[in-house]
């Protein structure tokens, strides 16, 4: 069974210039202990899909689906007590600034400790002090930080950026959660430390048998562990599959220009020729286009794509697209 | 710029209209809006349109309840107080003093602050720091105390009164204006246009200024408000407006002997000052919404 | 013949605010200096906190260096005189949201600088406003619009039309790549190596991405705790061996990249 299993989500929210429909019948499948990158613009609507899955949405706005699954139990049926539990227990997340989101006035030590479940360390009081220090700095080790007593004591503002992130994760494994969301973790940061927290949530997903849904907007930033990926644009879900297919033979034409636009693309054209790109901007929610939402920017774009197309399969991706490329030759 | 009108919308509205346009929406902030407009209206009209003097006293017409009372009279529609003097009149022209007045301080003593705050937050190599800090260390303590204080050394009466309670807005005035210069000032857009060779009062006037209006606007409504309060107050004490000049404290504090005998000498004024400041306190309240609403979206 | 830009020994200290005034100045940098040439684009790069925003700063005129000296077409350049450098170098910043103000229209905020640096009529300069907004893939109309109806990529065009407006020799970019959408990305990239070359403009830009600074730059110059360790030409520091912290920054993610493009290259030919 899929731990995360999410057919046709549909989010609708009331704008000042009437009704928007924010994420457009999304699909996701998520198992256990799956790496899976959600990549996808600003605008895409990449982390309302995480936010929906964590429930913290604005409750104004209308959140419809099919299915919207955790392990088997249907989240939207749920109370808001029942699915905070589920949430609390078995989720977390990390955000694109974890300094933004680290307490400024306690120590990196309080933080962790405070995340450390309550079940987790019996005995005396002595005793439990001891075993929580102890697992404060295994924590912190798992993530990477060996200099463990130096950062305990710290706060977060002496903190370097990839230190803070590594922190943000020791706290969100802390319960260890079969869920981590990662909100473009690496976007803002240099290369040397993005690689670093790259490898380190690869590692973290196979040693705790943890799923990581990673939300990015480049497919350049997606981890060298990533199993599955999906792309979306503009709320609609355009392709998702298996990694290896959809980076080598994408069927989608926004994954082909995705992966021609990342930055690793770049270095095999020639210094200051022109880079290949998507014309136009993505559209404001008050112009979203009919249809494939890619229409006016597709270079392939006929008559038919202002219809919506259904999903389509073909080993092991699926696409929503009128005219894919890179057909198998029958 | 070319004819053509590439997209349908018709207008572009501005963020400040779009702040406007969210505050319209909603219907207390609008009716607390034209209670104010009308209260002010009927303020600048209250010489005109009130039935009689509001010193004049009817010896046959003592202590009248309202109208609408079994003993009332048509002829005093809110009744008249242990002079005879009719209430209606009183009151609107008391709102001269305690609403209108508190208007003219507020634009006299936010003209000041404004000006000083502006300075004090854009100055950038601390001349002016001593300044602003100084003030910050008036504002410790609270504008009626200041006030007080203000009375005590120049002495009782209605403008000494306004020349103290301006002097004690000034200072919330110049530090709502200086930090907000002062945060506006470290951004990239000031510092952009800075690099475009502008001069400091374009700055001030054309690029800072409009993004700051919001906090300045609240302050405005907040101000009011405790002018209206610290004016009522002073008279209540018998500092502010001196009898038999009729102002809503000096109402509230003369109705307190005979408060058994003719109620509604004191609810009267007692309600209208509640009215006007709740009103103000919904319009402020909404417009930090409505700025609220429109950085969301 | 001078360079475009010469910078001597530019250094820059500061004082931690509020500390004692014989306390130990900290140094953000050290002596630094470098040429550009006209039409060339420079790479700055480092990790953060080597200086490398304050040397773009310094150039650009937001702050002002405690030492040193910057020479333009070969006539020294005082941080006093704004009028001259604000007509030859101009800024374009990281956030393109944060350095619009939100209040102008697009079409005021690019008059602003025609105010102060142009005498002319205001027919022109609406004409030039138009033409400049069509330059970098905007329509006349957009003038009429308040930032907040534009999406991220058209903000960051604006900035760049305030930027080239009057027509500088340098424009220094802070970041203005890193966090923006990968088409918006890729079309900027696009639009500032076309202004280069239609009107020769030289470009300093601040980035920590190997593969921009490898497709743009040809001059790179690397800084290290404030301290310049290496400027060179960027095929030179490509090719010859380098320090292992300049490996680093040049080189990273090459891994990653042979595992995306090199597998779909071998199916490709399959």
């Amino acid at each position: 069974m899929d731990l995360l299993d999410i057919r046709n989500l549909t989010i609708e929210m009331d704008g000042p210039h009437g009704r928007v429909r924010v994420l457009d019948k999304v699909s996701l499948q998520l198992k256990e202990g799956e790496v899976h990158s959600l990549v996808g613009e600003s605008g895409s609507g990449k982390s309302l899909l995480a936010k929906a899955v964590i429930g913290v949405l604005n409750p104004l706005w209308d959140v419809t689906a099919d299915r919207l699954w955790w392990n088997g139990k249907d989240l939207l049926a749920m109370t808001p007590k029942q699915r905070r539990a589920i949430t609390g227990r078995d989720m977390a997340m990390i955000f694109q600034d974890p300094l933004a989101y680290l307490d400024p006035n306690s120590t990196v030590a309080e933080q962790i400790t405070e995340a450390i479940p309550a079940g987790d360390v019996t005995g005396t009081f002595m005793h439990r002090r001891i075993d929580r220090k102890t697992r404060v700095a295994q924590l912190l080790h798992r993530v990477g930080i060996r200099d463990h007593d130096a950062i305990m004591q710290s706060y977060p503002y002496e903190l370097s950026e990839g230190v803070a992130q590594k922190v943000s994760i020791a706290i969100a494994i802390a319960h260890r959660p079969k869920l981590l969301i990662a909100d473009e973790p690496t976007t803002a940061m240099e290369p040397s430390t993005k690689d670093q927290i790259q490898r380190l949530l690869g590692k973290l997903a196979v040693s705790q048998n943890m799923s990581v849904l990673l939300i990015t907007q480049d497919v350049a930033s997606i981890l060298p562990a990533t199993q599955r990926v999906s792309l979306l644009y503009c709320g609609q879900m355009m392709e998702h599959g298996d990694t290896e297919t959809i980076l080598n033979r994408p069927a989608h034409p926004y994954t082909d220009a995705m992966i021609k636009m990342s930055l690793q693309a770049h270095a095999e054209l020639d210094p200051k020729s022109k880079l290949p790109s998507l014309p136009g901007a993505v559209p404001t929610l008050r112009h979203m286009p009919i249809g494939c939402r890619l229409g006016p920017r597709c270079p392939y774009a006929q008559k038919q794509c202002v219809k919506a197309p259904l999903v389509r399969h073909r080993e092991e991706q699926s696409y929503y697209c009128h005219f894919p490329l890179n057909e198998p030759e029958s | 710029m070319a004819d053509i009108e590439l997209y349908y919308q018709e207008r572009n509205p501005s963020p400040l209209q779009l702040v406007w346009f969210a505050f319209k929406r909603r219907l207390a902030p609008m009716i607390s809006l034209w209670l104010l407009g009308s209260l002010l209206l009927l303020v600048i009209l209250a010489p005109v349109i009130t039935p009689y003097s509001a010193n004049v006293q009817f010896v046959d017409a003592i202590s009248l309840p309202p109208s609408w009372t079994h003993d009332g009279n048509m002829q005093f529609l809110f009744g008249t107080d242990d002079l005879g003097r009719d209430m209606l009149s009183r009151l609107l022209i008391g709102g001269r003093f305690s609403f209108g007045l508190p208007i003219v301080i507020v634009i006299l003593a936010s003209t000041v602050g404004i000006f000083i705050g502006a300075m004090v937050g854009a100055d950038t190599q601390s001349k002016l720091r001593i300044l602003g800090r100084t003030l910050d260390r008036l504002l410790t303590i609270p504008s009626f105390l200041l006030a007080l204080v203000l009375i005590a050394i120049l002495g009782a009466g209605l403008g000494n009164a306004i020349i103290a309670i301006t002097l004690s807005l000034i200072p919330q005035f110049i530090y709502v204006t200086r930090n907000a210069v002062y945060q506006e000032w470290q951004k990239d857009y000031v510092t952009a246009s800075r690099l475009n060779g502008c001069s400091n009062t374009y700055l001030m006037y054309r690029v800072i200024l409009p993004n700051i209006t919001p906090s300045l606007v609240m302050q405005l409504t907040v101000a009011l408000s405790v002018a209206i309060m610290d004016i009522a107050a002073l008279s209540f004490l018998g500092l502010g407006v001196q009898s038999p000049t009729p102002e809503w404290g000096s109402m509230l504090a003369r109705s307190l002997d005979e408060v058994y005998l003719s109620p509604w000498s004191m609810v009267l004024p007692g309600i209208s000052l509640f009215v006007t400041i709740m009103a103000i306190n919904v319009v402020g309240d909404s417009l930090r919404r409505a700025i609220k609403q429109r950085m969301d979206t | 013949m001078s360079h475009l830009l010469e910078a001597v020994d530019l250094f820059k200290t500061f004082r931690p605010r509020r500390a004692w005034p014989w306390s130990k100045k900290s140094v953000a940098l050290e002596p630094t200096s470098f040429t550009l040439e006209a039409g060339q684009t420079l790479a700055i790069m480092g990790e953060t906190g080597s200086g490398k925003s304050t040397l773009s700063k310094i150039i650009a005129g937001v702050e002002a260096p405690t030492g040193g000296e910057l020479y333009l077409n070969g006539q020294k350049l005082n941080y006093a005189q704004s009028k001259r450098r604000c007509q030859n170098i101009r800024m374009v910043f990281q956030d393109s949201d944060k350095s619009l103000n939100q209040q102008l229209t697009v079409g005021q905020q690019l008059e602003e600088p025609l105010l102060f640096n142009r005498d002319m009529p205001s027919s022109e300069r609406k004409q030039l406003i138009n033409s400049t907004l069509r330059k970098v893939g905007l329509l006349a109309e957009h003038a009429a619009f308040y930032p907040h109806m534009l999406s991220t990529g058209q903000k960051q065009r604006v900035a760049i039309a305030r930027a080239i407006i009057l027509d500088p020799q340098i424009v220094v970019a802070d970041e203005a790549l890193v966090a923006l959408d990968p088409s918006v990305r890729a079309q900027i990239i696009n639009l500032m190596l076309d202004l280069q070359k239609d009107m020769g403009i030289s470009y300093i830009i601040v980035t920590h991405s190997p593969q921009i600074v490898k497709h743009i730059a040809d001059k790179i110059l690397i800084l290290y705790r404030g301290k310049m360790i290496a400027f060179n030409e960027t095929e030179r520091l490509l090719t010859e061996k380098q320090q292992p912290y300049i490996e680093a920054l040049l080189h990273e993610h090459l891994t990653n990249h042979s595992q995306i493009t090199g597998n779909s290259s071998a199916k490709v030919t399959e």
